[in-house]
């Protein structure tokens, strides 16, 4: 006869759970506990008592399976939203769109994936409990269903544990001190440099394998760096040899020509140039990490003169998206397409950031507002400028295409998009600098013989051609117009001249006072001639191509001198196309004359970004309220929060957003990860790279094996090797290889690592129930029927006999 | 049928079969240089037979050009390279694109038309059809989309870069260091210091540009003494037979087209299983042992050539996976020679190792057989241990699979008969089918498992779904405690992960399913089948369009 369920786990009476079940979910309301371990533990089982029939069923743990099966699906592959599912456009990852906006990490994590996950164990336990006899033979499943909980726990204990992230940390930092000064370090990362008391110093040579050439360590190989030093008394370059500050010396410039850069020692006698002057080469510790996928913005305050007057104050940002745009309004960003593709974007966000510490300089909260997956900030002209600022953008077209798009400023015409030297834009105020303008539109050049100013011919002929009625004779080598030289332009008719049987050749500058001949083998510096005899001069001219606007309210000319005929002049309206030439035409898009520089982000179209770029190019908006006034700014995304440029390494940019605030205080931003607090500080002591025959080749096929060789200021002087595939332990975490700085033209690399960083509580419970089921799965499949076969051989042969 | 015979022939008969090559490119004997000279690229070193196999593709695809070898076309587009200017050599995989450029060339010249019409067939285009204004600008327009295009346009830049002579020239580093050190860099020509090298060289290149064959051969065979020996009594080259077994396991198309020895043996497997044809059986059985013989030479010859067991990438891991269902399959077929079950288990391995064969054939580019270097996160003792177990796992889910197909078609011939296949099903579940018994009329015992096809096929389909069950997960934990202390943490929910262990929910919801549905037959066959598709869209899909962690898996 089949035993009878107590009550209160047969239904009706299983009911009666509904009241203990009522009253934890009040309990675990009001104590703001919903969504804790003790809820998946007690409000999961007591929901598995009132509906105790259903949770005895195998078909509710099928049910369960199937839902988790989906569930992992759509959150890992997403959904396919065409037939070609081998085309990555066909997915689309649901976890990733706005509302849920959720990492791998997180859609494991989220609640609905703790109910099923909850529900499977207590269905899996309740069936094994109620439906399955222990016996030998269901030895297996009970073990299976044993393991599969005792992972499940120790995976809850894992994931609600992990913490994960990453620590860059370089090999060294040069620590510099002047006399009576404090130390000051920078990084050693190629190029960086720093300015102390008016002295520059500047990294000029990194060797990772400096192969020490004497001393008891001769042919041992290690880390040197090379400083310059420079200042108005003296100039020298200093090496520092890491772990050998014995071997610290200086290379002066010496007066051999075969051998310029001398040691000090060989040239003064002392290896040091100026003893006063200490640097060293440090270890670069670490002590914190940052947390992968996690955002913060980190805030300082600044003096007047620039200098931060704290350390990075952290704010985390909580449910910060990081799949999807989200701004406050149109006028905040550009966006690619359409109006439609405007609207889609509008989405703004109010997430409040308050302060964790006394030092931030901000009281209050601030509140991000806006967030972009993949932008850059990019600066662009247009109207409703309060300043005069004339601006022009046309058009060259080639039949219908549009061959070019320009962008001319009239009183910054080095930063036009347009080449100067071939098109300009002037802003005239009356008609006489138009006529002027005019007159100087073609170039000219004069030759001034024996008090007679000779115009002469601008031509390519290749004869020499006479200088009036002088002896002189000249032809045009080249002309050269809007040179850059220094932050000027100059324009330059190279004359070659002859007199007699010499010729010689001048260079004739707009600027009459820089023209010269030029002598072969001698420096060009100073006027120098040859011949005194003849001066010239030579004026360039406008562009071939010259807009003017300024003279009549909204009216722009078009002045063209490109045949070497006299130059004509059209008026331009907007819109208008005006033939350059019969193939090429011109067309003034928009004219503005109080225009204004305006920088905000360009959001990235979605098919043109890079996956793996992941939110690297990510930035948000942040306001910051206040009584005197809002203050709103956009802050880039960088990988670590640096704190200085001496400080940053190539590869990872330091582009604080310094900002006035209504207050008049200034405070720098930054928007980054947050960061977590490692046991000890970390400091790499070298880095190693093993790679297969023939040594690396710029490719990752060539390596073998990457190494870290790193120490924990603990008081321990042991080294630790972190290579790929054996991580190592230090207290609560686990340090892998992660990235590394790979030698490329402009470095040798090998100056830092990046180390991952995580904890892994609860893997032994896991491993023990991974090794449960597996065990139990054997016993099932081959142990079990073997098991039942000496049992029925044993019936069959008794009810024979 | 008619199709199926001319797709097998299409198959067996490769195009170079029908082009033609020159003369010259006829008289050149490439094997002296090919088979003994070995050429430096990324941390290898290979024959240059296999490194010209490896790098052509990057131009022309699987593509040959006019039926030349593909040794002799590396060394003519270098010297020659004004032969293959205007000539269709630059390989274009993605069909849209192809279309897309087509679009932007002017077509009404019949010959260009019939140019273009084979561009879509084949993919092979000119340079300069590629270099023509209006196609550049289609292809800087297009390169913006990163997702959809960038990655096929940058195939279409390296090809061209590839195709220069001064890359094809730069690649060639065959001169190994003078010190001999593991350590140093190898160099081109250039950097050969032996007067012989040099003017055997200039030799060989003037003959070439006169189209003189004899002395082509007669330097060919100069430089492949000359240049291995300037590593001599160092150990960084190769030996002679290492690198001649090297070129030729590539010239034999790695062996894949063992899948037609599996063919014969699937076909008389598949007759003496379904009509009980005892002697076409026992030949089925034996031709498939020599399909397995093969298929463990193909894949031992390829350990030795590449120096590690070949399972580090995609086309490793399909073979491996192949030769892992023969040997299953020959293991199986002597464990059961004695019951009903004989010849499904050979059936089943033989048609899933076919198919792998056949896929890696198919898809060269995909699938790409050059031994390559392992990453480094690959050189740990766990590749071999997971890695091993999953694709096992994968092996038999796909021999299940074919199991439960066989057994679904016979349910559609026994419902189109009116017949009730419920019934026929293993009562006693999988190897417990075998191993368990019930009486037997003489007052003995016999097999749980009942003589029956129906029975037979889903006792098979039972044995592979809960070995792959155990194997599979076995393998999933095995990857956690790699990740674990690879990448500091055992789960990521990195895609791959996650498909893997979606495969495995399939089969533990088909293990409880069979206990409680009543057609248990059926349900375990569609199951085993779903969970195969999940299998194979973790190996394809997750592989080659949702990246993840385990992309180079």
């Amino acid at each position: 006869m089949k035993q009878q369920s107590p009550t209160l786990l047969r239904f009706p009476g299983s009911l009666l759970w509904l009241l203990p079940l009522i009253g934890l979910l009040l309990l675990f309301w009001n104590t703001d506990t919903v969504g804790s371990v003790w809820w998946y533990i007690a409000i999961p089982a007591l929901v598995a008592c009132v509906l105790i029939e259903l949770f005895t069923t195998v078909w509710f743990g099928i049910t369960i399976l199937v839902l988790l099966f989906f569930y992992c699906s759509i959150g890992s592959s997403g959904v396919p939203i065409s037939f070609a599912i081998w085309e990555p456009s066909a997915w689309v990852n649901l976890r990733e769109m706005p509302g849920l906006e959720m990492t791998e990490f997180e859609w494991f994590h989220w609640w609905p994936f703790k109910w099923l996950v909850a529900i499977l164990c207590l269905n899996m336990s309740i069936v094994t409990i109620r439906r399955i006899p222990l016996n030998i033979l269901t030895a297996g499943v009970w073990t299976i269903h044993i393991g599969v909980v005792v992972m499940v726990i120790g995976s809850v204990v894992y994931f609600s544990q992990k913490i994960e992230g990453d620590v860059l940390v370089s090999r060294r930092n040069v620590v510099i001190q002047v006399q009576g000064g404090d130390p000051v370090s920078m990084v050693v990362t190629p190029s960086n440099t720093i300015e102390i008391n008016g002295t520059s110093f500047a990294i000029t040579d990194i060797n990772p394998n400096w192969e020490l050439l004497s001393g008891d360590d001769i042919g041992k190989k290690t880390y040197a760096v090379t400083i310059s030093v420079d200042s108005q008394d003296e100039s020298f370059m200093r090496q520092l040899i890491a772990g050998y500050p014995e071997y610290t010396e200086d290379i002066i410039r010496s007066d051999d020509p075969d051998q310029p850069m001398s040691r000090a020692k060989n040239v003064l006698g002392t290896a040091l140039v100026d003893e006063t002057l200490q640097m060293s080469l440090e270890y670069d510790a670490k002590d914190t990490f940052y947390v992968t996928q996690s955002g913060a913005i980190y805030i300082r305050g600044l003096s007047s003169t620039g200098v931060p007057e704290t350390e990075w104050q952290e704010r985390p940002i909580s449910k910060l998206p990081r799949f999807n745009d989200y701004i406050s309004g149109y006028d905040e960003v550009r966006t690619p397409g359409t109006p439609e593709a405007h609207a889609q974007t509008i989405n703004p966000l109010t997430l409040h950031v308050p302060p964790q510490s006394a030092d931030d300089p901000i009281e209050g909260d601030i509140i991000v507002s806006s967030y972009l997956r993949y932008a850059f900030m990019d600066s662009q002209t247009t109207g409703g400028g309060t300043e005069l600022f004339p601006t022009v953008w046309v058009t060259l077209r080639k039949g219908n295409e549009a061959v070019q798009s320009l962008e001319m400023y009239a009183f910054d015409p080095q930063s036009s998009t347009a080449d100067v030297s071939l098109m300009t834009y002037k802003w005239l105020t009356n008609e006489n600098e138009l006529n002027t303008l005019k007159k100087s539109l073609s170039a000219t050049l004069f030759a001034t013989v024996g008090g007679e100013h000779i115009p002469l011919q601008i031509t390519n002929n290749p004869e020499f051609q006479p200088i009036g009625d002088s002896t002189f004779s000249y032809r045009i080598q080249s002309i050269q117009n809007n040179l850059a030289i220094g932050n000027n332009l100059v324009s330059l008719a190279q004359v070659e001249l002859k007199n007699g049987e010499k010729t010689w050749v001048r260079w004739v500058f707009d600027s009459p006072e820089m023209n010269r001949d030029v002598v072969e083998g001698k420096d060009h510096d100073g006027a120098n001639f040859i011949d005194d005899t003849i001066t010239m001069e030579y004026s360039p001219g406008s562009a071939p191509i010259t807009i003017v606007g300024g003279i009549e309210d909204g009216k722009h000319l078009l002045l063209t001198a490109l045949t070497g005929d006299e130059p004509t002049e059209t008026v331009m309206e907007v819109g208008s196309v005006i033939n350059l030439t019969p193939e090429v035409t011109i067309t003034l898009d928009k004219a503005e004359a109080y225009a204004r520089t305006v920088t905000k982000p360009t959001i990235v179209p979605a098919v043109q970004r890079d996956p793996s770029a992941s939110n690297m190019y990510s930035m948000v908006q942040v306001v910051i309220p206040s009584p005197d006034g809002t203050s709103t700014v956009w802050l880039p995304y960088h990988h670590y929060p640096f704190e200085s440029e001496q400080d940053a390494v190539r590869r990872f940019q330091f582009k604080p957003t310094a900002l006035q605030l209504p207050n008049g205080k200034i405070i720098e931003m930054m928007f980054s990860r947050r960061s977590a607090k490692l046991d000890a500080p970390v400091v790499l002591d070298s880095f190693e790279v093993d790679s297969h025959l023939g040594g690396f080749t710029g490719r990752t096929s060539s390596i073998l094996n990457w190494r870290s060789l790193i120490k924990f200021l603990d008081g321990s002087e042991d080294t630790i090797a972190v290579s790929v595939n054996d991580p190592k332990p230090h207290g609560d975490f686990w340090f892998f290889q992660s990235q590394w700085d790979p030698p490329d033209p402009a470095s040798q690399g090998l100056n830092y690592t990046v180390l991952g960083v995580g904890n892994r509580h609860g893997i032994f419970p896991m491993l023990f129930g991974c090794c449960l089921t597996v065990a139990g799965m054997v016993w099932a499949f081959y142990v079990k029927p073997t098991i039942k076969r000496k049992r029925q051989q044993a019936a069959y042969t008794e009810v024979a006999s | 049928m008619k199709t199926l015979f001319a797709f097998i022939l299409a198959l067996i008969c490769s195009t170079t079969l029908f082009a033609q090559p020159s003369e010259f490119a006829k008289s050149v004997d490439m094997s002296p240089l090919s088979d003994n000279v070995a050429v430096f690229t990324d941390g290898r070193v290979k024959s240059f037979e296999t490194f010209a196999r490896s790098y052509m593709p990057y131009i022309m695809g699987s593509k040959s050009f006019e039926g030349q070898a593909v040794s002799f076309t590396y060394f003519d587009m270098m010297i020659l390279p004004e032969r293959y200017y205007g000539q269709d050599i630059i390989y274009v995989k993605h069909k849209g694109l192809r279309a897309a450029i087509i679009g932007e060339v002017d077509i009404t010249d019949p010959q260009t038309k019939e140019r273009m019409d084979r561009f879509m067939k084949t993919g092979l285009v000119s340079r300069e059809v590629l270099q023509s204004q209006t196609v550049s600008k289609l292809l800087n327009s297009l390169r913006k989309d990163v997702r959809r295009f960038a990655t096929p346009i940058e195939g279409i830049s390296g090809a061209m870069g590839a195709s220069d002579p001064r890359s094809l020239w730069g690649s060639l580093k065959l001169i190994p260091p003078p010190s001999g050190s593991f350590n140093q860099p190898w160099s081109t020509l250039e950097g050969a210091e032996d007067q012989n090298i040099i003017e055997s060289w200039r030799r060989l290149t003037e003959a070439w540009q006169d189209g003189n064959a004899d002395e082509v051969n007669v330097e060919l065979k100069q430089l492949a003494v000359l240049i291995p020996a300037l590593a001599k009594g160092s150990d960084i080259y190769p030996s002679p037979s290492k690198l001649w077994l090297e070129s030729i396991y590539f010239r034999m198309g790695n062996f894949t087209s063992i899948w037609l020895v599996y063919l014969v043996s699937v076909v008389l497997l598949l007759m003496a299983f379904v009509y009980r044809f005892k002697r076409v059986g026992n030949i089925g059985l034996f031709i498939f042992t020599i399909a397995v013989l093969l298929n463990t030479l193909a894949v031992v010859w390829r350990w030795y050539v590449s120096g590690r067991y070949p399972n580090t990438n995609m086309f490793e891991a399909i073979t491996t996976a192949a030769w892992m269902g023969g040997v299953f399959g020959v293991f199986m077929e002597c464990f059961v020679r004695k019951t009903a079950m004989k010849y499904i288990f050979a059936l089943g391995s033989g048609i899933a190792a076919m198919v792998a064969l056949l896929a890696v054939r198919l898809y060269p580019l995909e699938l790409n057989p050059q031994v390559s270097n392992k990453m480094p996160v690959l050189h740990d003792i766990w590749l071999y241990i997971h890695v091993n177990f999953i694709i096992f796992a994968y092996c038999l889910i796909f021999v299940a699979a074919v199991c439960a197909i066989i057994y679904l078609i016979r349910r559609i011939v026994q419902k189109t008969k009116h017949q009730n296949g419920k019934q026929d099903y293993a009562r006693a579940g999988g190897v417990a089918s075998l191993v368990e018994v019930r009486p037997d009329k003489k007052g003995g015992t016999t097999p749980a498992l009942k003589s029956n096809m129906g029975s037979v096929l889903d006792g098979a389909t039972m044995i592979l779904v809960e070995l792959s069950f155990i194997l599979l997960w076995a393998g999933i934990v095995m990857g956690a405690i790699w990740a674990d202390h690879s990448w500091g943490r055992p789960w990521g929910w990195d895609p791959k992960e996650v498909f893997a262990l979606n495969t495995f929910l399939i089969f533990v919801v088909l293990i409880h399913a069979r206990i409680k549905v009543q057609d248990k037959g059926l349900w375990t066959a569609w199951l085993a089948l779903l969970g195969c598709a999940v299998m194979l869209f973790n190996w394809i899909i997750i592989n080659f369009t949702i990246s993840g962690l385990h992309s180079y898996a």
